[in-house]
């Protein structure tokens, strides 16, 4: 049960991941290989706070997906600019980058050997120690995402993030001012971003870069394209299918270093066939051409 | 010691160099960020690995067949994935997550294979090396650094000189004039790959003997071929040997202030100056946003 | 009264003069067509005026505003809508948000107004629907309103990207041959369209191949050759014009 529990957390926890992705890159058509950036920076600045500053779990909750969207500033201040192309080689940029601040800036981050003992959040003296009530914060905060990302997708708003996917030159000839929505987008995204890396440092209590790689990202997107991409219960069902399959392998008993290699390359073999077979994913209207 | 740090950006230099030229002959005709040729160059190296380190064959046999191997692996991925979709006409953004995905399985198929700890192409003790102007070098940076340029050469003469080349040229400057005057596209795609892979792979090899593998050595050289052929001009061919040399001085001299382990920062902090400043490149046509 | 005005517009290419010292205003409420060879400037004309392309130098008033190489957002905001000859529409998108992408200054755009919508937003979405409606009935689309755009037929597809045009509430219109390959019956439509739509007081640009049409709709007749303005006048004065005839008609692929 415990367990159960555990990996509904961890569902939880990527599918503010997907849902943010998939308003940059399903809504927007904005392609960001980079989405682990925000969620180690979020993980990052939140451990930080709490253990060096000693501030309250929650200030580094806010500060992490804060200091996440001013990544998100920074790197599309230069791409925006250019071609998408560009923009995905910035994001995959901003990926290494964060990933090599939290492995090499040692006196800051530790290294390699992490960030240990990480205090959890807790709420008028009543502590989220168990599995379930943090379970519970996580889906608050799952339904706060999908409460703000789905209003930005539906109505007047969404419909002209669809018309810059569809077409920049067409929505900026009718007024619309595509680099500002691109920028908005994004930034709300690296926010969400770092909140679900916030989450997830406080509920493991120990974070090192190798949960930061650029594989991470590589299973964010492939939660959005499966699940399908400008489909919000898409994201969702990506999430929680990319999360139990992988335990599923793991009940086979595989050693970890046949395991996770076998599971990236599955992920990669499915990306592959999704963009060639169906690149709407599994619940999505956008076929992405 | 500032001599030092030149020589060892020229040598890592020629190797992006190679696969920035690698990957900007394929770039002019298919006109997509192909970022599986990350690990085309890591497969040009294990390749190498078990044939010159498991199989003990002669070193020269070894990286030929490197190249060989990567060539049709680069052939591959083209016939496989890029060719069916780009008859369905898919755009730029599926053409790219699609060479993540293929990046992402090669690499984790290496993993499988060879385990993921580091293996070398090393087939003796390192060598005393020689000095000139106050660096030392080894013999078998001096191979390196021969064979790359002799390699970028070669290449440079044949897409300016044989007729192959020109057609190379034609495609990628007007695929449909080039269909109409009888040169067939899919054909020059598939040499641009097979020429641009070998480099890759040869790349690779070099870097095994140099320094050591990993399963996961190709995705920091992407990205630095592809920030080196940005930084020299997108899809020039001169360009991404500059941008390649670029890239390989200025991290090395650059760590020559900061710590080592800086290096990929240094890359990324050009690449957004350049972004912001020279989106073109040194000797690049203007790359931004066309307009209809 | 004018609403246009373009003063010596310089623009090139790799050294080739594309629009080459180029002058002209147009008067509010007549339809002006722009004719001239392939190569001759036009769309990039249109590409600067609606500020997708950078003008060398020059300067451009939309009512004494001046437009000069502006965002391509501002000058639409400021009412200049256009259309492309391939035709841009957004393809994943309905027919019925297509239109409704066109209102300007709607405050469900706008972020923070999004998140937390006021009544100004349904007010703005109430008013953009009824825009939308009118526009894709006035073109006669409005029973596909529910189809993808990329399923409307060719002649559909130049009709809506005209409705949307309209529905942006422009007063200058610059159509890029707004009846290039469609079917007579819906060329017929299109043109009537224009003439409606003068007559409600919009300003049209247009350029145009076909000389009958040229003919029978201009106000007045601007034509275009190597960049420059050769002609400007009457459709009566320009068919007798021997330069005209020299530059565009004399090679017979102008008249039909």
């Amino acid at each position: 049960m415990e367990y159960i529990l555990h990996i509904l957390v961890i569902c939880g926890i990527y599918s503010i991941l997907a849902l943010s992705l998939n308003l940059i890159l399903g809504y927007t058509g904005l392609v960001n290989l980079g989405h682990v950036a925000f969620y180690a920076t979020g993980a990052y600045i939140s451990a930080l706070l709490t253990l060096q500053a000693g501030l309250s779990p929650w200030i580094g909750l806010l500060a992490g997906g804060l200091g996440a969207a001013l990544i998100g500033i920074v790197v599309t201040l230069p791409a925006l600019r250019l071609k998408s192309d560009y923009l995905a080689l910035a994001t995959l940029g901003a990926g290494i980058i964060v990933y090599q601040v939290s492995k090499n800036w040692t006196s800051l981050t530790r290294g390699p050997m992490g960030l240990p003992g990480i205090p959890g959040f807790s709420i008028f003296g009543i502590a989220f120690d168990s599995t379930w009530s943090y379970l519970i914060l996580v889906i608050v905060f799952v339904l706060i995402t999908l409460f703000i990302i789905n209003r930005l997708v539906t109505g007047a708003y969404g419909r002209v993030l669809k018309s810059i996917r569809e077409d920049e030159v067409a929505s900026s000839v009718l007024g619309k001012n595509v680099n500002k929505y691109k920028f908005q987008v994004f930034i709300t995204g690296a926010f969400f971003a770092g909140l679900a890396g916030s989450l997830y440092a406080h509920y493991i209590t120990f974070i090192d870069p190798s949960s930061f790689t650029i594989m991470e990202s590589m299973t964010i997107i492939l939660m959005v394209i499966f699940g399908g991409m400008a489909s919000i219960k898409g994201s969702v069902a990506g999430a929680v299918i990319l999360v139990v399959i992988p335990e599923m392998l793991r009940f086979l008993g595989m050693p970890s270093s046949i395991a996770a290699p076998l599971r990236q390359m599955i992920y990669g073999l499915l990306l592959v066939i999704l963009m060639m077979k169906r690149p709407q994913g599994l619940f999505g209207k956008f076929r992405f051409t | 010691m500032i001599q030092q740090f030149i020589l060892n950006g020229l040598i890592a230099g020629g190797i992006y160099a190679l696969v920035a030229l690698g990957f900007t002959v394929i770039f002019r005709t298919v006109k997509f960020f192909h970022l599986a040729h990350g690990v085309v160059y890591t497969t040009g190296a294990y390749i190498g690995y078990t044939l010159a380190i498991q199989l003990k064959l002669p070193i020269v046999i070894a990286f030929l067949f490197a190249m060989l191997s990567a060539a049709i692996l680069g052939i591959l991925i083209d016939r496989i994935v890029y060719r069916p979709l780009r008859k369905k006409k898919a755009s730029n953004l599926i053409l790219l997550l699609a060479s993540f995905g293929i990046f992402i399985f090669v690499q984790n198929l290496i993993q499988l294979i060879y385990g993921a700890q580091i293996l070398s192409l090393r087939t003796g003790p390192v060598k005393e090396g020689y000095e000139i102007f106050s660096a030392i070098i080894t013999p078998i940076q001096i191979i390196i650094l021969v064979t790359s340029f002799v390699l970028m050469i070669t290449l440079w003469i044949f897409i300016r000189k044989t007729k192959l080349g020109k057609a190379m040229r034609a495609v990628s400057d007007d695929p449909m004039a080039a269909n109409i005057v009888g040169i067939n596209p899919e054909r020059i795609i598939m040499i641009s790959f097979a020429l641009g892979s070998a480099l890759a792979g040869a790349a690779g090899f070099l870097i095994g003997m140099e320094t050591n593998l990993e399963p996961t050595m190709g995705f920091n050289i992407i990205l630095k071929a592809i920030i080196a052929s940005i930084v020299g001009g997108v899809g020039s061919i001169p360009g991404a040997m500059l941008g390649g040399l670029f890239i390989g001085l200025s991290e090395n001299i650059g760590i020559a202030w900061l710590p080592s382990a800086w290096k990929d920062v240094i890359v990324f902090v050009i690449l957004i100056i350049f972004l912001l400043i020279r989106p073109q490149g040194f000797l690049g046509i203007k790359t931004k946003k066309e307009n209809s | 009264m004018e609403l246009l005005k373009i003063e010596h517009i310089k623009k090139s290419f790799d050294g080739l003069k594309v629009v080459d010292d180029l002058s002209f205003t147009l008067e509010k409420g007549k339809i002006t067509s722009l004719i001239g060879p392939n190569g001759a400037g036009k769309t990039t004309l249109f590409n600067i005026l609606s500020g997708l392309c950078k003008a060398d130098s020059g300067d451009i008033y939309f009512n004494s505003n001046s437009i000069f190489n502006k965002s391509p957002y501002y000058i639409a905001n400021l009412g200049i809508g256009r259309t492309f000859q391939n035709i841009k529409l957004f393809p994943q998108i309905s027919v019925w948000d297509n239109v409704l992408l066109a209102s300007q200054n709607h405050s469900g755009e706008h972020f923070i107004k999004t998140l937390l919508p006021t009544k100004q937003v349904h007010e703005d979405e109430k008013n953009a629907e009824e825009k939308a409606m009118e526009c894709l009935e006035f073109v006669g689309l409005f029973n596909k309103k529910e189809y993808f755009a990329e399923n409307l037929s060719y002649g559909q597809k130049k009709l809506l990207g005209l409705a949307i045009t309209l529905a942006t509430g422009a007063d200058l219109l610059l159509l890029d041959e707004p009846t290039a390959g469609v079917y007579p019956e819906t060329r017929k439509k299109i043109l009537e369209l224009l003439g409606q739509l003068r007559d409600q007081g919009k300003t049209i640009l247009f350029i145009e191949h076909d000389m009958k049409i040229v003919m029978d709709i201009s106000d007045i007749v601007i034509v275009m050759n190597y960049g420059k303005k050769i002609v400007e006048g009457s459709p009566e004065n320009v068919k007798n014009n021997q330069d005209v005839k020299d530059a565009y008609l004399g090679r017979g692929n102008g008249s039909s």
